[in-house]
């Protein structure tokens, strides 16, 4: 009983701060476009009412659509292919040490160099945003489960041994848990960035999605309607923060928060 | 000073047999030629200094280990380990813990479980730590759950590297009692590993006192008086005959064997 009321005061009290923030960051806006006028920096209200014209005439949905179909298929390729090869190489001795100068070669190359070959390579065929999103967030995935697998810990392996542990237990019990409490870190900040790619791709090559609102705003020179898809952009990123990567992450690890037990022998 | 008696005429098939191992750590020798019989049935305690090579053989015997040179002969069917700290999965409810060398096995997931709840109820734990992470267990409570899943697939050979260490004097005995009441219920055989002669005459059947490095075997006997019949007074007993051994005081009295002399 106890516990239902801490949660649900932790989650009033969360969403307050969220909200004070917000409003916060609202007011400061206003002062902006105040000082600067509304070419530089628009309105709160009048970005909101740029963004709700930009859903009645039905543009911001297609194009929200097409930029998470980038973003999501992206990182999705990332996510299994990073986990992979970054386990794989993590396990073997061999494998890591020929992919770890790989890994951080392509880590240094500047992701708008990405997006200029993308735009070469795979122009017209509406790829280079996924091209881009791939190649820019798979060293980081492999490089966290690379180090997940690197640390697992050898007591514990050789607990799995002495008690003759098949290999798939040892996969499931061992090293995809502990691979996977390393790899989250890394797979929500390459979420993040999948988002930020696929609109710098879409920008630059003119491609469908948000991007292309937002160079179209540029070329009228219309703020609120840039604001207005920055808005967008950043609503759907969050919500998919909040409404799948933190359950999800409270769901495969609930052994790392503390409860309320322990103490007696 | 009946404690102590004899090694019995060894009448049964020995559970594990270390033949002439030897093992290397780069140019440093742990283990040169060893050879050491564990007779089916009770504990054996390994005691000696730290470096001597106890966890080796150990770790031989659990098939963790392959020896330089000699063989490892055992007819257990399952063996089971418990080790300095309990090494459960982090990830996992002290009831799955319990039940690892279950799944390992085979076992369908409820009946182990349930065999799991069970064994870890008897040894200690409140109905609802099963359902804990070992992160809010404590350290005594871990080594119950570490043990319960030793226990659980019912092994023939039960390998125990200081497990007590980490635990206060009180939490040891408790714990020295359990394994001690396991392994004369269920009839199985037990490798004992320890510094701590005390901890050793308070649980074993038979002891060998290891000296080294290099190890070898520098003393063994056999107790004549069943361990839960052994009081304080009586341990206390044994503890003194066994100084009055010279190959013990030569093995365990490191730097100053003239002052541990005196002293017994």
């Amino acid at each position: 009983m106890t516990s239902v009321v801490g949660t649900v005061t932790a989650f009033l009290w969360r969403g307050w701060t969220v909200l004070v923030s917000l409003c916060l960051l609202g007011a400061l806006w206003q002062v902006g476009h105040e000082v600067y006028g509304g070419l530089v920096l628009p309105a709160p209200m009048d970005t909101l009412a740029a963004l709700r014209d930009l859903v009645a005439e039905g543009v911001a949905l297609p194009a929200a659509l097409e930029t998470a179909r980038d973003a999501l298929i992206g990182f999705l390729v990332t996510a299994v292919v990073g986990v992979i090869v970054g386990a794989v190489a993590g396990l073997s001795v061999t494998v890591g040490r020929l992919l770890e100068p790989l890994v951080r070669f392509f880590l240094g190359v500047p992701a708008i160099a990405w997006v200029v070959l993308a735009l070469i390579w795979f122009a017209g065929s509406g790829l280079a945003a996924v091209f881009t999103v791939v190649v820019t967030t798979l060293p980081v995935v492999i490089i966290g489960a690379m180090q997940g697998a690197r640390t697992l810990d050898r007591d514990v392996v050789d607990m799995a041994r002495v008690f003759r542990a098949p290999p798939w237990v040892r996969v499931v019990d061992l090293y995809v848990p502990h691979i996977l409490s390393y790899v989250f870190p890394a797979l929500a900040t390459a979420m993040g960035l999948s988002w930020k790619l696929a609109v710098m791709a879409e920008v630059l090559g003119g491609t469908a999605g948000i991007g292309e609102g937002l160079s179209l705003a540029r070329v009228n020179i219309d703020t609120a309607d840039a604001m207005a898809w920055i808005l967008l952009a950043l609503v759907m990123l969050l919500s998919l923060e909040g409404l799948v990567m933190d359950p999800l992450r409270r769901r495969l690890e609930p052994w790392r928060t503390r409860g309320n037990g322990g103490g007696r022998s | 000073m009946n404690l102590i008696a004899l090694p019995a005429v060894q009448c049964s098939q020995p559970a594990l047999v270390w033949h002439g191992v030897t093992h290397q750590i780069g140019r440093t020798v742990i283990l040169d030629d060893l050879t050491l019989e564990v007779p089916a049935g009770g504990i054996l305690a390994l005691v000696g200094p730290s470096g001597c090579g106890k966890t080796t053989l150990l770790s031989m015997a659990a098939g963790l280990l392959v020896p330089g040179r000699g063989r490892v002969e055992t007819d257990a069917g399952h063996v089971a380990s418990m080790f300095q700290d309990s090494r459960l999965l982090p990830w996992r409810r002290a009831r799955d813990n319990a039940a690892f060398g279950l799944r390992c096995l085979g076992v369908p997931r409820r009946t182990r479980l349930e065999t799991a709840q069970r064994l870890l109820e008897s040894l200690g734990l409140a109905p609802e730590d099963g359902d804990k992470f070992p992160h809010q267990l404590s350290g005594g409570m871990r080594q119950r759950v570490a043990l319960a899943r030793a226990l659980a697939i019912a092994p023939d050979l039960l390998l125990l590297d200081e497990p007590f260490n980490a635990l206060d004097t009180l939490l040891r005995r408790d714990l020295q009692d359990l394994v001690r009441n396991a392994v004369t219920e269920r009839g199985m055989t037990a490798v004992f590993v320890t510094h701590d002669l005390t901890e050793a005459i308070r649980v074993c059947d038979r002891l060998a006192v290891m000296s080294g490095p290099p190890g070898r075997v520098a003393f063994t006997t056999a107790f004549s008086l069943a361990a839960d019949l052994r009081d304080d007074a009586s341990v206390l007993a044994g503890l003194r005959s066994l100084w009055a051994e010279p190959a013990v005081v030569e093995a365990l009295g490191g730097t100053l064997p003239q002052r541990r002399r005196g002293a017994a």
